[in-house]
């Protein structure tokens, strides 16, 4: 028995976990502030920017007229995101004068023309539970639709007309929250000129 | 027909021969089990049968028979214990209540690392367990926080033999590998024991159709060493000090609906150490035990194919607790215990608001144990907690022990139990990256309370039969549950005082040893645990269980057979659409062993037999099968 004994105490000796490797592991990439956070492809007539508002302390601007990323402090933007929050630079997100229109009953392509009317400004928090302002892509109606047992947000199939900070106007619909890896406020936003 | 008859009257004979011979050889058998000592319910030893308060015992040797290699295993199939899988633990529930309201104590010191209100008694191994010793019923008088519904105590061994040791090493699917083994040395004031193993299990998965799994993989490592001077009982002096180290590696794969995989690995590290030391006084003795314990857990995320979700989160679980106790013969009838206990807690953590939190707690009991007859004794008891956060928590507790006929016993107990608010309900500030909930702790949350009582019969009609009978009633004040808000569409939650629960219930059990040898038991639970504010059954909680185990051992052959089994029926969970049914499911395991010689068995063994599980509510372990061998002196 005693042999036994000395026999599994050998073998426990010998064992160890096999840990991951390498453990323990490299910290994950952060993201840095320095890092592009807007890739913007041509798409057709028009152009796909992918918007990476991941970071809850940062907006990430988007200038349509220049179709590239913009700052956001001094602003150069017409719209900026920030997670599931957007905003356009007119009203009480900015000076920049940018309004939209939001044209629900109607495709992407099928648009050409600006709406004569119904342009909308960023507000003011109003009388709701959030202190965050009343953004036109959020108040009355989010963008996205929430599904609350999985927490998934889907974009509405809406198409908001932009009037940008040099007057120019532009059709614009969000057409995803998550790339290719599932990571959610990596944002898919189409986008074209429409003819003044 | 009159040959019939006359074999059939011959086979009757036989049969009832071999019946009688039967329970008499099984009366000798069960007349040679030395009593059982306890100590859980009254903070003294004392045999189970005179306990006042209701008490289960699973031994070393039912361990053993049983070929558990985890606390969980061997608590399978066990009246008033339900073992429950949650996310990171496997956990008990008792008397309808969740992991939360029962405690879970390593010779009487609370344990270090509850995840998700549990402790994960997968990680506790049975080497070096003398015995698990199970109080159903509010025990906040002698244990503190957290003992309302339950407390398991697991008595660790007591190195009280010149030389000894025991061991096992066993393979199986899902490329299990376990080994154990344990020695001890002892002599005229002193003894010495080490404890170490190493176990593998693959990760599962129940659904193909999606990359994530539904049991991580385990590596686990554990060992242990004990000391102890002095006697080896409480005759004269003693004193001993034990250190135990744990650590596991658990690597598995998260999936969300937006298509994020993620690789989750967790690391463990858990160290114990404990002091403790008796010496005589007058007609009792004052004790002193002092433990700290430390859980450390590195918790990674890795996201394929990006790094946005990617996260390294360190948890320090700190835990030291001084407890001193002085008890004292009072004359012929009374037994009396004073005790004080202090408790620091501290949770460091990226999860909480400010990164960290500690509190401390002091409380003070009293508790008198009055035995005026043989068939007639009572244990009242009262304790004070003051916590630095919540404040005061005062908890008395009577039971009552009676017998009014040879074969009955009857226990009654009532008592008031509390939970403190846990430091993740306290302060937390946790946003779940991959799909945007937000959960927020509340610094103002007060105590749960409760009101517990209990009422056992125990019936032994000969000494071949055990049947006992058991109803509970508990009433919950205060319990900590979420409110929602939405704020722009996406939830947040924060913990408040917010529900009123009740769980009732009651327990029929009957166990019987027909043959030598041979013992069956057999059971059904009846549970009616609900959420009064919110009317609807409490989480999780199943209001039929059966349970049962046949036992077999042929000294002769050396040939020892277990089979434990329990049926769950319906269990509520609360989805984001409301109340959702669980399938009825069942467990079985079994096991097989023969001995070689006397210090040598082989053994086959299977457990989840009926490879029930799923991944939405009931992660488990599908069906294992593993072989190997014991040593043992």
């Amino acid at each position: 028995m005693r042999r036994c004994l000395a026999g599994l105490l050998l073998a426990l000796t010998a064992c160890e976990p096999p840990l991951p490797d390498p453990w323990p592991p490299v910290a994950p990439e952060e993201n840095d502030a320095g890092v592009t956070r807007v890739r913007v492809v041509a798409d057709g007539a028009g152009f796909l920017a992918t918007v990476n508002a991941t970071d809850t302390r940062l907006w990430v601007g988007l200038d349509l007229d220049a179709a590239s990323e913009a700052s956001f402090e001094p602003p150069a933007w017409d719209l900026a995101f920030n997670r599931f929050h957007v905003r356009a630079r007119g009203g009480a997100s900015g000076d920049g004068g940018v309004m939209v229109a939001i044209l629900k009953d109607v495709t992407f392509e099928a648009v050409t023309v600006a709406p004569v009317d119904g342009y909308l400004e960023d507000l003011p928090d109003g009388p709701d539970d959030n202190t965050d302002l009343d953004t036109v892509f959020e108040v009355p109606e989010p963008w996205y639709m929430y599904e609350l047992s999985t927490h998934i947000l889907t974009p509405q199939p809406w198409v908001y007309v932009v009037k940008s900070d040099q007057q120019a106007t532009f059709k614009v619909r969000l057409d995803g929250y998550y790339d290719g890896a599932g990571t959610p406020a990596v944002l898919s936003v189409r986008f074209a000129r429409l003819s003044d | 027909m009159t040959d019939w008859w006359n074999t059939a009257r011959r086979c009757r004979r036989c049969a009832a021969s071999l019946l009688v011979l039967g329970l008499v050889a099984a009366a000798q058998e069960a007349e040679k089990e030395s009593p059982t000592t306890v100590v859980t319910g009254t903070r003294l030893p004392q045999e189970k049968k005179d306990s006042a308060v209701s008490i289960e015992v699973v031994t070393r040797r039912q361990i053993r028979e049983s070929g558990a290699r985890d606390v969980v295993e061997a608590l399978q199939a066990r009246p008033g214990v339900e073992l429950v899988q949650n996310v990171g633990n496997i956990a008990l529930r008792m008397q309808g209540l969740g992991p939360e309201y029962n405690v879970v104590l390593i010779d009487g010191q609370r344990t270090v690392g509850r995840v998700n209100g549990g402790v994960d008694l997968s990680r506790l191994s049975v080497e070096n367990i003398e015995q698990i010793e199970i109080v159903k019923g509010p025990s906040s008088v002698l244990w503190g926080s957290d003992a309302l519904a339950g407390t398991v105590n697991i008595i660790t061994r007591r190195p009280t033999r010149p030389f000894a040791g025991d061991g096992t090493i066993s393979f199986g699917t899902l490329t299990q590998f376990d080994v154990r083994a344990g020695a001890e040395a002892s002599g005229e004031g002193w003894g010495l024991s080490a404890n170490a193993g190493y176990r593998h299990r693959d990760a599962y998965d129940w659904d193909p159709s999606t990359p994530a799994t539904s049991g991580s993989s385990l590596d686990q490592v554990q060992g242990s060493l004990r000391a102890t001077v002095g006697a080896h009982d409480d005759s004269g002096p003693r004193g001993g000090a034990r250190v135990a180290f744990t650590r596991r590696a658990q690597l598995g794969v998260d999936s969300s609906g937006t298509g994020a995989v993620i690789d989750r690995r967790t690391r463990d590290n858990i160290l114990e150490a404990q002091l403790d030391g008796r010496i005589p006084v007058a007609r009792g003795g004052l004790g002193l035990t002092l433990s700290g314990s430390v859980f450390d857990r590195r918790y990674i995320l890795d996201q394929r194919n990006s790094s946005a979700l990617d996260d390294v989160q360190d948890t320090l679980d700190l835990n030291a607790q001084l407890d001193a106790q002085f008890d004292q013969r009072l004359g012929d009838t009374n037994v009396a215990v004073v005790g004080g206990q202090f408790l620091y807690e501290r949770l460091a953590t990226p999860r909480l608001n400010s990164s960290s939190g500690h509190r401390v707690r002091g409380a003070l009991f009293l508790q008198d144990t009055w035995s005026p007859l043989a068939a007639l004794s009572a244990v009242g008891g009262v304790r004070l907690d003051l916590d630095s956060g919540f404040g005061a928590a005062v908890t008395p507790r009577l039971s009552v022990r009676a017998v009014p006929h040879s074969t009955l016993t009857v226990r009654a107990s009532v008592g008031l139990g509390f939970r403190a608010p846990s430091f993740q309900e306290l302060l937390l500030d946790f946003e779940n990256p991959s799909v945007g909930y937000v959960v927020l702790g509340n610094p103002d949350l007060k105590p749960e309370r409760s009101f517990g009582a209990h009422v056992g019969l125990e019936w032994t009609p000969t000494r071949l039969w055990l049947v006992t009978l058991d109803g509970f009633w508990n009433e919950l004040w205060d319990m900590i549950g979420y409110t929602s808000s939405s704020q722009n569409e996406v939830l947040r939650y924060q913990y408040i005082n917010v529900a009123r629960a009740r769980s009732r219930g009651m327990e029929l059990s009957a166990g019987v040893t027909p043959l030598p040898g041979l013992s069956v038991l057999g059971g059904y639970t009846l549970t009616d645990a609900r959420n009064l504010t919110e009317d609807r059954p409490l989480e999780a909680q199943g209001a039929h269980r059966w349970f049962g185990q046949v036992r077999y051992r042929n000294r002769q052959w050396g040939f020892t057979a277990q089979l434990r089994f329990s049926v769950t029926g319906q269990r509520p969970f609360t989805t984001d659409t409301g109340t959702s049914w669980s399938q009825p499911f069942g467990m079985l395991d079994a096991r097989l062993g023969k001995s070689i010689n006397p210090h040598l068995e082989v053994f086959l063994a299977g457990a989840n037999l009926l490879n029930a599980g799923d991944a939405q509510f009931l992660p488990i372990a599908p069906r294992t099968v593993f072989a190997g061998l014991t040593v043992h002196d």
